[in-house]
């Protein structure tokens, strides 16, 4: 029988009159969850929430069996069990890689020098980073600073470890190293990843959530998520009439994802892209208006 | 739903608690900074030794050094300390350790300042001690040397401290770039104005965080005679140190996780104290303006 990590209950959050997210409950056991949906569905708003950073307008969340909604003892106890990073991170660029984690380290409670200084070096070479440790932020690079935020949401192996955007401005390499890591926490652990890298939902969550305008579109496991857009994915000399998207692949043949196939066109397997798609029904339209 | 466990992680198996361990970890920030560093060194530079025949007179005046040099420095430097904090808490979202126990924890570092101030007041108290009162200088009449030490400890010591808690609360509550510039230069021009310069302002000037007990204000025809102000340096001491309490108390305050209510408590009390000593500095001590009774060489004797 596995534990619920998280337990979220018809969780709410204004940001005065706008409704960021309506209310949602959502269990979250063992195992890697992906967050899917369009800019501005909520996904950061439901991260922050979980990750204690704001309270919710209404409804309750439970962290490793602590109310975070609760009273102040109750959510730090919640707190110690919970690695976030956030979308975006304001470095203090004149301090050292090592300092940066150090000082965090030490607001995580690791209060003994000598466990915490060992800690932080584990977890800089987790993100490969250990030999940057003496390096001034100002003099990494993008990929380089977004390990390094990434490894502070390593510190103490947490139980609930969130992430948003982990990927961004990460290079193929990193972005496997970084599965392997997610991958391995996954047995004994929850994490929680916001992305728009679809490919990185399919390689690594066992379980899709897709929100949009702050509600939960589908949650369940990726399988079940690509299953539903089995039978709508062709591939054909020409797009599909009422494709939700469609482009031309490098083989020269069109893939249409929706629509009706005509002569020439074939079934092919779907992807979790094709999928949130197919979901996002006209949303995807407008943004490949957008960028067309 | 479980309660919660008030025991650390099983990493933190040491005894120190997490908010004193941030505490030395922000002494140690502060001790460090450039800014404080440069502050410190023109101190001692600026804090001369004895020199022979010399008066009691341009000791009393030195207050402006660690008042300058690592309060006015030390409010740039507390600003600098809390947003590269903030930052750091932001970068890690919501760690174990609250922004109240990292205000808390900053409001410590106060302690390095406040011991180079520390230093300089027993440097300068024993140098005082040790050099003669002209008759023509400061203090005088029925002022003694609980007068004149006061007034170093106020403006000389308790000015340390009070400048970075200006600058742990502008960061709290008004984290905006270039704030503590101009925090120092409105700080510095109300200063100027509340020194007993202006007539009207001379007995409600000790509201200022610095403002002198005496000085060479001049009389008709000797701009350089001493004048002792009304007011009790003694209770104006004690008056910074409730300012002090309650700058750090309205910092602590910024944080909005509850529970806030000994919080506002604490302000209530601190904050009436401070009125009540403030009163106290105002209408105890010496109560007339005097003048002394002995001309400066600058008098022109008719």
């Amino acid at each position: 029988m596995t534990t619920a990590t998280a337990v979220l209950t018809e969780v709410a959050k204004s940001y005065g009159s706008t409704r960021a997210l309506e209310p949602t409950s959502l269990t979250l056991g063992t195992g890697v969850v992906g967050l899917l949906g369009p800019n501005g569905a909520g996904k950061s708003t439901l991260l922050r929430l979980l990750a204690t950073s704001m309270p919710p307008s209404s409804g309750t969340i439970a962290v490793a069996g602590h109310a975070v909604t609760g009273t102040m003892a109750e959510r730090t106890a919640a707190r110690r069990v919970i690695g976030y990073l956030p979308q975006e991170v304001g470095f203090p660029r004149g301090m050292t890689t090592f300092a940066f984690v150090d000082y965090i380290a030490v607001l995580k409670e690791w209060t003994d020098r000598g466990s915490r200084h060992r800690e932080v070096d584990r977890v800089l070479d987790l993100v490969g980073l250990g030999d940057r440790r003496t390096k001034r932020i100002r003099t990494l690079s993008g990929g380089q600073r977004r390990r390094l935020a990434l490894s502070q949401a390593f510190l103490g192996d947490p139980r609930l470890i969130v992430l948003d955007e982990p990927t961004t401005g990460l290079d193929p390499e990193q972005r496997a190293s970084l599965r392997t890591i997610l991958s391995s926490r996954a047995g004994s652990g929850t994490v929680v990843v916001a992305t728009h890298q679809t490919e990185d939902v399919a390689a690594l969550c066992d379980r899709v959530i897709v929100l949009v305008d702050g509600r939960v579109l589908f949650d369940g496991p990726v399988g079940e998520f690509i299953a539903t857009a089995e039978g709508s994915v062709w591939v054909g000399p020409s797009a599909t009439d009422g494709h939700r998207a469609s482009w031309r692949t490098g083989t020269g043949s069109i893939r249409s994802v929706g629509g009706r196939p005509g002569p020439g066109q074939a079934p092919t397997p779907a992807t979790v892209e094709d999928a949130y798609l197919l979901m996002l029904g006209d949303r995807a339209l407008t943004a490949q208006g957008a960028v067309a | 739903m479980t309660t919660a466990t008030a025991t650390l992680p099983a990493r933190a198996h040491n005894t120190t608690s997490p908010g004193a361990r941030l505490a030395m970890v922000e002494i140690g920030r502060y001790a460090r900074n450039p800014l404080f560093l440069v502050g410190l060194i023109l101190t001692v530079l600026t804090t001369a030794a004895p020199e022979p025949g010399e008066t009691r007179n341009s000791h009393l005046l030195t207050v402006l050094i660690p008042a300058l040099f690592l309060g006015i420095f030390g409010l740039m430097v507390m600003y600098q300390l809390t947003r590269r904090s903030d930052r750091l808490a932001a970068a890690a979202g919501s760690p174990s350790v609250g922004m109240r126990t990292r205000t808390a924890a900053l409001a410590a570092a106060v302690v390095v300042p406040v011991t180079a101030g520390l230093v300089w007041f027993a440097w300068t108290v024993q140098i005082y001690l040790g050099t003669d009162t002209p008759a023509d200088g400061l203090p005088f009449g029925g002022v003694g040397d609980s007068w004149a030490i006061s007034t170093l400890f106020a403006l000389g010591v308790v000015s340390c401290a009070g400048g970075p808690v200006l600058g742990l609360v502008l960061a709290r509550w008004f984290p905006r770039r270039g704030i503590s510039v101009i925090a120092v230069i409105v700080l510095i021009i109300a200063t100027v104005l509340m020194q007993g310069i202006i007539e009207p302002l001379r007995y409600i000037r000790v509201i200022m965080p610095f403002t002198w007990f005496g000085n060479q204000y001049g009389v008709e025809g000797d701009p350089e005679r001493y004048v002792i102000l009304t007011g009790s340096p003694q209770w104006y001491s004690a008056y910074l140190i409730a300012l002090c309490v309650l700058g750090v108390l309205v910092a602590l305050y910024r944080d909005p996780e509850p529970p806030r209510r000994n919080l506002r408590i604490a302000l209530g009390v601190v904050a009436t104290a401070a009125m009540v000593l403030c009163l106290l500095a105002m209408t105890t001590g010496v109560q007339e303006v005097m003048v002394n009774p002995i001309p400066s060489a600058f008098a022109v004797l008719p």
